[in-house]
């Protein structure tokens, strides 16, 4: 029965050359698009002003401040002399963008040795700016990251792992993969509705397998699918943006997967609610675009007041999102996100199994 | 008849409070065709739903003796022909068969061939849906429902919205499976369609079988040798016209020109005293015709009165 539905669905899908590049096409592309723009606004192209002090004189406190200033990321701004209270003053006359002050030796496991600055109207500008000074932790440290990166509590999610990309980068592979999975999935869905009103859906009950045997069916295919579009935007962003995707491949295969599965749980969830092809379509895009918005896939969760990144940790977008980033951006392993593939995959099932209990429940009415 | 295949001992459907079907008892044997009809809410759909499986339902259905139940797998036994062309458009005829045969849990692909061979598809077997005409969709949409060689077939209002050649084409099938020994049930609105082909009319209304009998049966039972008398006017007839109208117990029918009365009475006699209680009024007279009542006047009588008889 799975063979069936999955053959009918491919053929209704390949034989529909638009919602083929719909597929297939479009979300590499945007997702370029979208990497190249905010990869060039938050790297080495944004003219970020860093007002900057130091007050430590431990060798690799010295050694960080001169790499800092020298930096060809950012425009640092320092006297010497300078304390945390002109940084500030800096910051707060709008001079600079950020401020750094650094105040501990770096190394030290004894606290917090680095403070960030920041205009509660940029926040942004703090988040690009933590972002690049863990590259330069990272490359001054060599093999003893992990050490420097306890000292730096100012900044969260330090890493482990040497090969770090553009966060931002990465951050949209998630986040556009989910975007357009979730499209996709609600317009492949959608084929329940049509099934339930020209009578397939009632000819078929006849059978055993009732609404569970085909809506399984439409599960393994929307989730087959949405595993290579949300590949095919891994793919690029290896080939195009230096993404290390290759060294997580099976971690990256099973964000794919479990960001596919959801999606697909989902789509199938809300076709069994919807009545009729127009409800779906107008359902399908507020739901979309909402949770899109809310969870991060058009602009960054950091850049979102911290009631609405809670809110948005109850869309899949955050998951996905979550997925990606761990494992590219923070180097986390497969251990490291059973919660995320827990919400994944067992949130996409769950869905499955709704979605099969409301299609039941609508057929013996 | 030659052998009972549905055989239905008092079911009873209820939708909450609402009773949708009472008590209906009724025997369809093979090569048989029995037209289902009713006023809407009459419990037609209910009893598809019920033969179909698809609640819990108070009473018997027996198929050849096995008595079917909620989940008792019906393939080998019942099929259903949707009202809507219930097959996928981007796929053509054959690959329409094999996915729905597939769904099914058909593994026989003959049956296939036979199917469309049976609605005299197969030549159209490699034709998307999306590319056929009314008719052949509907001949496909029939040969969906015989892959399974069911017993039972039932034909949900098929002919609903369809032009007249795709509608005989579908009436023509059914005969055709009846006469090939399958039984059949025609859910239909189209009266004298299912007058002219159905072995047997069943006539529901508000849940209860009102009859099941042969249509000829039933309608000298129901009518007793009436004539219905229709007057057709070019125009609205005037007040003068009117009086004699009414005199002569007509009603008005689907239009304000038409005009039908049932009479008891030799038809020569009452046009005859008809025409010449008109007057000049039979210059606005453009045709008068007499028959038997039909299932249509059947229909209108248990849609005004809720019963056969007056």
């Amino acid at each position: 029965m799975i063979f069936a539905v999955f053959k009918t669905m491919w053929l209704r899908l390949w034989r529909d050359k638009g919602a083929l590049v719909l597929a297939f096409v479009l979300p590499g592309f945007i997702f370029a698009v979208f990497a190249a723009i905010f990869s060039n606004a938050s790297g080495g192209n944004l003219d970020l002003r860093v007002a900057f002090a130091n007050t430590n004189n431990a060798e690799q406190s010295v050694e960080f401040a001169e790499k800092f200033k020298s930096s060809d990321l950012i425009s640092v701004s320092f006297e010497e002399g300078w304390e945390e209270a002109d940084v500030a003053e800096r910051i707060r006359l709008g001079q600079d963008d950020v401020g750094v002050v650094l105040f501990g030796s770096l190394g030290s496991p004894e606290g917090p040795s680095l403070r960030i600055i920041e205009d509660p109207s940029r926040k942004v500008a703090a988040t690009v700016l933590k972002g690049q000074i863990r590259q330069m932790l990272v490359e001054q440290s060599g093999m003893q990251s992990q050490e420097l990166f306890q000292t730096v509590s100012a900044l969260d999610g330090a890493s482990e792992s040497s090969e770090l990309t553009d966060p931002t980068v990465v951050y949209y592979i998630g986040a556009t993969a989910i975007l357009f999975l979730l499209f996709a999935a609600m317009q492949g869905a959608a084929i329940s509705i049509d099934e339930r009103r020209n009578g397939i859906s009632d000819r078929l009950m006849v059978g055993p397998k009732g609404a569970f045997g085909m809506l399984s069916g439409k599960f393994v295919f929307l989730s087959v699918i949405g595993f290579f579009q949300a590949a095919i935007i891994c793919l690029v962003a290896a080939l195009f943006f230096d993404v290390n995707v290759l060294s997580h491949l099976l971690a990256v295969s099973l964000a794919c997967l479990g960001a596919s599965v959801l999606a697909s749980g989902l789509a199938l969830l809300v076709a069994a609610f919807c009545k009729t092809q127009a409800q779906m379509n107008t359902v399908s895009t507020f739901a979309v675009l909402l949770l899109s918005a809310v969870g991060g896939s058009m602009v960054p969760r950091f850049m979102m007041p911290s009631w609405l990144q809670q809110i948005g940790s109850l869309t899949p977008n955050y998951w996905s999102i979550e997925a990606f980033y761990g494992i590219l951006a923070r180097g986390q392993t497969i251990g490291d996100l059973l919660p995320v593939w827990g919400v994944l995959f067992g949130g996409g099932l769950a869905c499955l199994c709704l979605a099969a209990a409301v299609s039941h429940k609508l057929m013996r009415v | 008849m030659s052998g009972t295949v549905l055989n239905v001992r008092g079911l009873t459907v209820d939708y909450g409070r609402h009773r949708a079907l009472d008590d209906l008892t009724l025997e369809i044997g093979s090569g048989e065709l029995v037209g289902v009809i009713g006023p809407n809410g009459a419990g037609k759909t209910s009893f598809i739903k019920a033969l179909c499986g698809r609640f819990k339902l108070q009473g018997n259905i027996d198929i050849h003796g096995t008595a079917l139940k909620v989940g008792t797998d019906r393939r080998q036994h019942i099929a259903l022909v949707p009202q809507d062309i219930g097959l996928y458009n981007h796929l053509t005829a054959q690959e329409n068969l094999d996915v729905i045969g597939r769904l099914l849990g058909l593994k026989d692909k003959s049956a296939i061939r036979a199917a469309l061979g049976a609605v005299e598809m197969s030549q159209h077997a490699k034709l998307k849906i999306s590319e056929m005409s009314g008719g052949m969709k509907r001949r496909i949409n029939v040969a969906a429902a015989i892959l399974t060689d069911p017993s039972l077939i039932i034909f949900d209002e098929p002919t609903a919205g369809v032009d007249a050649p795709a509608r005989d084409t579908v009436h023509r099938l059914a005969r055709k499976l009846a006469d090939d020994g399958k039984a059949v049930i025609l859910i239909t609105h189209e009266l004298e369609q299912a007058e002219a082909i159905c072995d047997k009319v069943l006539v529901l209304c508000k849940g209860k079988r009102l009859a099941f009998a042969p249509p000829t049966e039933l309608l000298e039972k129901t009518f007793q040798g009436q004539r219905e008398v229709m007057v057709r006017f070019g125009s609205a007839p005037d007040a003068e016209a009117l009086s004699v109208m009414k005199r002569f117990g007509f009603k008005t029918g689907e239009l304000p020109t038409i005009w039908i009365v049932m009479t008891e009475m030799d038809e020569v006699s009452f046009v005859s005293a008809f025409e010449t209680a008109m007057h000049s009024g039979n210059e606005l007279i453009r045709e008068i015709s007499v028959r038997r009542p039909g299932l249509t006047a059947l229909m209108h009588r248990i849609e005004k009165t809720g019963q056969l008889m007056p």
